[in-house]
């Protein structure tokens, strides 16, 4: 067993529940919320961080609340990842052009005036081209477990939702 | 504020939420000890029993460091 500890994202201020999660979690589900923003910080002993998010998605939501993510902070622009890895904006921005470099370099997740990459892919492409530190496989993990929460939401009553499921394991 | 029966670690962490500028702490009632607001409107609760004060302590300093970012 290991003590996972991450937030996740609900639908509307969970500082309402705070007495309801107390008594489903015995303290391990904390809300935070105000402004129309919400968000439960979780401690879960579980065998693997997949367990651990499904049981926060049940015990939070049998409150009345809905899981709509996890917190990560996975979505990064190229000054982000400029600042994180130490280097100058211009050479991340030439890197992601494929103007430098080995190319192959991560596709951003949304385009337009301000691309936005995904931290893991972008990490784990400078750990394998620059020796740089790899994501961890919990980063990884949590910022997956984000987009199939999200994506759970957008497909609620979808017809072709558990085809569409089978697409996390398609090789 | 009586802070008798709350773990001496979430007292501390309070007592840096006191010292810092634009926090304050409300006292409630229920399973919930009270509430640590900022002062853009957010707020994160305090638990007073719970099966892990520590997580608790650090999740008030994670909120004061985050909150303290947007001053």
């Amino acid at each position: 067993m290991t003590t996972y500890a991450f937030t996740v994202v609900v639908d509307r201020d969970p500082t309402d529940y705070a007495d309801a999660l107390y008594e489903t979690d015995q303290g391990d589900s904390v809300p935070e919320g105000g402004n129309g923003q919400g968000s439960v910080h979780v401690t879960r002993d579980a065998d693997t961080l997949a367990a651990a998010i499904l049981d926060a998605v049940h015990s939070v939501e049998s409150v009345g609340l809905v899981v709509t993510g996890v917190q990560s902070d996975d979505l990064v622009s190229l000054k982000d990842i400029a600042a994180r890895l130490a280097r100058t904006y211009e050479s991340v921005r030439l890197l992601a052009a494929g103007k430098r470099g080995p190319g192959r370099f991560p596709t951003p997740l949304s385009t337009g005036q301000w691309a936005l990459y995904s931290w893991t892919e972008v990490a784990a492409w400078f750990a394998e081209h620059y020796g740089t530190e790899r994501p961890s496989v919990f980063d990884r993990e949590i910022a997956a477990a984000d987009h199939l929460i999200r994506a759970r939401r957008m497909l609620a009553g979808d017809a072709n939702r558990a085809e569409l499921s089978q697409l996390v394991t398609a090789s | 504020m009586s802070r008798k029966g709350l773990h001496k670690e979430i007292r501390k962490a309070l007592d840096e939420a006191e010292a810092t500028e634009g926090f304050k702490i409300v006292e409630a009632s229920g399973h919930t000890w009270g509430w640590l607001h900022c002062s853009c409107g957010m707020k994160i609760a305090i638990y007073s029993t719970g099966t892990n004060p520590e997580r608790g302590a650090q999740l008030i300093r994670q909120f004061i460091r985050r909150h303290q970012e947007h001053r």
